[in-house]
Parts: structure tokens; sequence; C-alpha cells
């Protein structure tokens, strides 16, 4: 045999057949293209230093029925790998599928008000993954009449209509769930938020930063308010940079008050909207999983 | 964290809210706080934080909504298209009464 410098020169692979060798410890082996990418893309992201490339990778991987305690370890400590986890890798418990949507979302991110609510920020310091159902447990509505009255926080949608939505997501994550601290609009005068609250949080809807990346139909803030814009959820969760696409099956509520009776709602077909609050339409929360 | 700060809100007929919490700008309160309280009471507004003062003329009451035992109530300023209106209907109400002008 030859050395390999004397072969001729490919610059494509042709089909998921062609191989590459590796050599090493193990002795020399050869690799296919398809395992060749996905070890560059893990190998590269293996580190702690390196792990929030994940955010930026997304392989729709399966990863199963269960939490395994592998994939607990991925996630554990002060430095986790949160190996072969990427945007768009998706567990389905009891039958529910979950889908990876960023990594330490909520980590640093903290209630800075000293107030007496003030007490445990988890997510500030524990690593955490951020899931999202892949479909709609159950369609609801924000309240019984159009009016947005007690914003997201005094909503029926916050305060009962999420209760099943909840309980599902309770009972196949149960003790790996992360609370964190949120700031949720509790007030809305002359149709724009006008007061709030720092509060636990754990499954709740998303806004429309988290969705788009950017305010839609929420109202600009006039005199200086709209207490919906204060929020730590500011950036747009990376699975919809990555697959802008998911937004064509959304069909979800979202948490930011729109006028003096509509919410803002991610449309089926894909569009940003707002709907008169007595709607029934989808329950897509966001919540975050820890190791435990 | 540091120690909390307690809020005291005097209204303009002097009635003192006292021993006030706050969370975002939600003061709390353990005591019951009603809506009657702030109506035509809120020209001026004294917020002390324990350190400092504020004064605040034309405010209004947001809402007053109770979670759990304690009662969480938010103010804001009134804006300038807002104390123009309520200057304009005053002066018209003034007007209609010195012409004898049912409205």
């Amino acid at each position: 045999m030859g050395r390999i410098t004397s072969y001729p020169n490919a610059t494509t692979f042709d089909s998921a057949a062609d191989v590459i060798i590796k050599d090493g410890t193990n002795g020399t082996k050869k690799m296919t293209i398809d395992n060749l990418a996905i070890q560059t893309a893990e190998y590269f992201c293996r580190t702690s230093a390196n792990r929030l490339s994940r955010r930026m990778v997304y392989r729709a991987l399966n990863l199963g029925t269960t939490f395994t305690s592998d994939q607990n370890a991925a996630l554990a400590g002060s430095n986790p790998t949160f190996a072969n986890m990427y945007v768009g890798s998706y567990w389905t418990i009891n039958g529910h599928k979950y889908v990876i949507a960023d990594f330490d979302y909520w980590y640093g991110k903290y209630d800075k008000l000293k107030s007496a609510e003030n007490t445990d920020t988890e997510a500030e310091n524990v690593h955490h993954i951020v899931l999202i159902p892949s479909i709609t447990h159950t369609n609801q509505k924000m309240n019984d009449t159009n009016t947005t009255e007690g914003a997201y926080l005094g909503s029926k949608m916050y305060t009962e209509n999420m209760d099943e939505v909840r309980q599902i997501i309770e009972e196949d994550w149960g003790a790996h769930i992360v609370t964190h601290r949120e700031i949720f609009s509790n007030a809305v005068t002359d149709g724009v938020p006008s007061a709030q609250i720092w509060t636990d949080s754990r499954i709740d809807l998303m806004n429309e930063p988290m969705v788009y990346g950017h305010y839609a139909f929420s109202p600009f803030p006039v005199n200086g308010y709209n207490y919906d814009h204060y929020t730590i959820d500011r950036d747009q969760l990376a699975i919809f940079k990555l697959d802008p696409g998911i937004l064509r099956t959304f069909n979800g509520w979202l948490r930011d008050v729109t006028s003096a009776s509509y919410f803002a709602y991610a449309c089926p077909r894909g569009y940003a909207g707002c709907l008169g609050a007595s709607s029934a339409n989808g329950v897509r929360p966001a919540f975050a999983i820890k190791a435990v | 964290m540091g120690e909390e700060k307690v809020y005291a809100i005097r209204l303009a007929d002097g009635t003192e809210l006292t021993n006030l919490r706050m969370n975002g700008n939600n003061y709390i309160s353990s005591s019951a706080v009603t809506e009657d309280v702030f109506v035509d009471n809120c020209n001026p507004v004294v917020i002390s934080d324990g350190e400092n003062e504020e004064t605040h003329d034309h405010m209004a009451l947001i809402h007053i909504t109770k979670y759990g035992d304690d009662y969480y109530f938010a103010l804001r300023d009134r804006t300038k298209e807002e104390l123009d209106q309520l200057k304009m209907k005053a002066d018209i109400e003034y007007l209609a009464m010195m012409s004898d002008i049912e409205l």
C-alpha cells in the first residue's frame, strides 16, 4: 500500500457510504461521512468551554423515551458538557414529544430587585436546557371575555387554563424542572401593560422576543412604559432562529398584551398575529430542565 | 442581597400607607387597601423609601390585586395628554356652568 498522500485528491463526498480513515490508539479504522459530520460537531462541542456551540447546531436527534442517567450527568455540575444534545433534539416522555429549544437561556439572568419575593433564583446558577412541547396539548382561552385586564399574570390562562398542560409537563419531568424568576405584567392601562412583579416561573407561555426575536404586536412603549417589555426573556430561543419553519405549525398563545382586548399569538401558518383573549388557541409553554 | 426597603405613601388628604414592600412597580401591603382611598386623592402623592422622599403630582391608581394575604397596588404619573384633557374637561364644565348650559 502506498502512502495516503499518494492517493488521488477528492473534493466532495459522493454518497453516505463514503468513508475516511481514522487512525489512533484503537488502531486504524474507517468512518462513514455521516458519522464524521456528527462526531466533528460533537467533538468541537464536547468540552464545557465550547458547550454553548450546541445553541448554533440543529440536530433532530431522538434522545429516547426517558431522561437517562448519562443525560443527567451531561447536565450536572458547574461545567456540564450537554453531550449529544442539540437544538432540535427531542425526547418522547409518556408519549409527549419535547424539543430542545435552547441551552442556559436563563443562566445568569436574575431578579435584581431586592424584594421579599426575591428568594431562589435557581436558573441563575443552574445549567439547564429549555424545552418546548412539539405539539399543542390543548386549546385554551386567555380570558373568558375579550379583555387583557390583569395582563398575563392576571389572566385566566395563567391562573387556571394552563393547569392541564402544567400537570402533563410536571408529571413528565418532575424534579428536573427548573424554577426561575420572571417579571410578568399584572395590570393594563389603555391597552398597555402598566405594572409588573417578579414571580417564580416553572412552566409559562413564551413572549414575542423568545419566538420572533423582536416584538411584533406588543405596543411600543409610550410615555415611558409597556411593562411587558421589562423582561429577562429578551432573546430569541435558538430553535426559532435555526428552524423558523417550526412556526408553520405552532398555533400558540404568547403572553404579551397587544391591546385592551388582544394577546399576541403565533399563527399556524407562520405569521405573527394577535387574537381576542376569549378565543381558544394552543398552549405551548417553555420550561427548563436540570440535572438532579 | 441588601436589606429590603420599606416604603410609605402619603396621599393628598394626609392618609398614610405604611410598611409597604415593593416588587417590580407594585407596592405590597399586608393590610387591606381599597380603591376609594385613592379617588381624588393622588395630587400630590409623597413616596418615601425610608431614605428619600419623592413628590408626584397628578398620579393615578393602576390596580389593586390581592395575591395570597397581601394587597398589591401600583400607581402611575398621569401623562401630559391626560392632564391636558382633564383641564379641558374642567374648563368646558366651568364654561357650561357659567353659561347655564347643561352638558
